[in-house]
């Protein structure tokens, strides 16, 4: 490239600049007026789907549950925007080990519980909840995780309480869950919590180590008689084929088939 | 000299005023109280949200009104049955009254440990009057925890809102226990009560498949009784009608029926080894001597 070429083109790019340098002067009303509308503009934000915002204005809450969209609040410091994701949704563990490492909890108290007949089981539950309300959810409680926590576990604890073990282990585990949800959920109401627990799974329920050999044989026993029952049947249909007959009616049927 | 400064006048005029409007306007948010003092004395309490106005000589104190949580360790209670049980339970408090909390407690730590000793109180002296039972039970109409705990609830709201300027919203039991040193006779309890349980299910079961062989060996008896008997009609009938048959065939033709029968019987009698010997008048003899004379 020759220097002639470049002079040609720092010309052409002096050309094409001077507009621009003809600005209006800049005064302080323009400038003033300028930062005024910057100002008011930045007040427009939005909103994601998976969102709802609250608008407090001083501090107070004037619109405790904006929906997704494009929206107008007034700037700062009048007016302020949070923004929550209420969909999504959060999880606890209630109960289990690893949790209670976490919290720091000392170990005897780890996930047991205690069942109506004062049996002992270990137990760990997992919590699923979002934002119910947003205007509750960030200025009702300093910590709603650790609220939820402690409804489900009060609750949970009080249920199985009531319960015996077979009961808590077996047949009454979905009842358990339903029942626990719905009053925790009561609870987190009266304490205006803003959230909405979706799911309590019991992700596991046992017995502990201690004693858990002497469950299991309970479960072999019955499967035991379960095989006793049928073998005596067996016996019987062989019997009569030998005799070339068919059992008329039977009178009695095995009870356990389990 | 006073030219030169008369210039900066309306800004510093502006400062001046940004400054006051500073000192003077707050906003208060939802989530607190403010204490609004004068040279240290509380003069009012500000429980709203908004933009507020104070003097500019007078501060404002900030509050959390928000719901705490508050874990004590777990301990261990007795109950009126002379039973040991440890309790962990949670309590949700806040700040009800700031100029009190200030004056009477200062931060939440030192809430939470008179807290405590409130409810460690209150739980030990309700639990006093308690069965074991009314807490643990699988008799539901016996079980009194909620209203042991609501209770205990307004007792200490009562006690801390007084004392404290703190509004205790709940008292929960969070987690219910045996002492660990009773564990052990636990354990074992519930092992000798699981196999008290699977000994049953087997005696059960043996039971029954007696039962079903038992039931079994009497209906194949039944059924060959049965069997036996209707075996034996049909024997019976089958003889009477071959009777009958033989009756008519003599019927028909008496000579030809006895000699039909006599040769019958010599082929019954008569092999290649047999020698018989008969007298010469012997019935069966008269066919073979005598032709067909023989058989009439």
């Amino acid at each position: 490239m020759t220097t002639a070429t470049l002079r040609l083109e720092t010309s052409y790019l002096d050309s094409r600049l001077a507009p621009l340098q003809r600005t209006p002067r800049i005064t302080p009303t323009r400038v003033f007026l300028a930062a005024a509308s910057v100002w008011l503009l930045s007040g427009v934000y939005l909103v994601a789907p998976d969102q709802q915002a609250v608008e407090t204005l001083f501090g107070r809450v004037i619109a405790p549950r904006i929906m997704p969209g494009l929206h107008y609040a007034l700037p700062w410091p009048l007016e302020s925007v949070t923004k929550l994701r209420v969909r999504q949704l959060q999880r606890l563990v209630v109960g289990g080990d690893a949790a209670d490492n976490i919290l720091g909890r000392t170990p005897p108290l780890r996930s047991q519980f205690v069942t109506g007949d004062k049996n002992i089981i270990n137990m760990r539950v997992v919590v699923q909840y979002s934002v119910g309300l947003p205007a509750d959810y960030l200025f009702q409680a300093q910590n709603p995780a650790q609220l939820v926590g402690s409804a489900v576990e009060a609750e949970l604890a009080r249920r199985v309480a009531q319960r015996d073990v077979d009961a808590v282990l077996t047949t009454e585990k979905a009842s358990l869950q339903d029942e626990t949800r719905a009053a925790a959920q009561r609870l987190l109401n009266d304490y205006r919590a803003g959230i909405l627990i979706s799911t309590i799974n019991i992700e596991s329920s046992t017995p502990p180590p201690e004693a858990a050999d002497a469950f299991r044989d309970v479960a072999s026993a019955r499967a035991d008689t379960a095989r006793i029952v049928n073998d005596a049947g067996g016996t019987r249909m062989i019997s009569f084929q030998e005799h070339g007959a068919r059992p008329s009616k039977c009178s009695r049927r095995p009870k356990h088939t389990a | 000299m006073r030219d030169r400064f008369q210039k900066y006048y309306p800004a510093a005029a502006a400062m001046a005023g940004l400054m006051l409007c500073y000192l003077t306007f707050f906003s208060v948010r939802e989530t607190e109280f403010v204490l609004v003092t004068q040279f240290g004395r509380p003069v009012r309490t500000i429980t709203e949200a908004g933009l507020k106005v104070k003097w500019p000589f007078q501060s404002a104190i900030y509050f959390d009104r928000r719901l705490r949580t508050y874990n004590p360790r777990p301990s261990e209670f007795l109950t009126r049955d002379k039973k040991n049980i440890v309790i962990e339970n949670y309590v949700v408090w806040k700040i009800q009254d700031p100029n009190r909390f200030v004056q009477a407690v200062g931060d939440a730590i030192a809430a939470e440990m008179r807290l405590h000793d409130i409810i460690w109180s209150g739980l030990s002296a309700a639990l006093g009057t308690h069965d074991l039972d009314s807490i643990v039970g699988t008799e539901r109409e016996k079980v009194q925890t909620s209203s042991l705990l609501d209770g205990l609830t307004t007792a200490a709201d009562r006690a801390a809102l007084e004392q404290y300027g703190i509004n205790v919203v709940d008292v929960r039991i969070k987690r219910l226990n045996l002492p660990e040193q009773n564990k052990q006779s636990v354990y074992a309890r519930m092992r000798a009560e699981r196999e008290r349980i699977a000994r049953q299910y087997r005696a059960e079961g043996e039971e029954q498949a007696l039962s079903i062989r038992a039931d079994a060996d009497r209906q194949k008896e039944e059924i060959l009784s049965v069997a036996y008997k209707q075996a034996e009609t049909i024997k019976g009938q089958g003889d009477a009608e071959s009777t009958q048959i033989y009756g008519k065939a003599y019927s028909k033709n008496p000579s030809f029926y006895k000699l039909l029968r006599t040769l019958e019987s010599y082929k019954k009698v008569l092999d290649d080894k047999t020698t018989a010997i008969l007298s010469s008048d012997s019935e069966l003899l008269k066919v073979l001597m005598k032709g067909e004379a023989g058989a009439k």
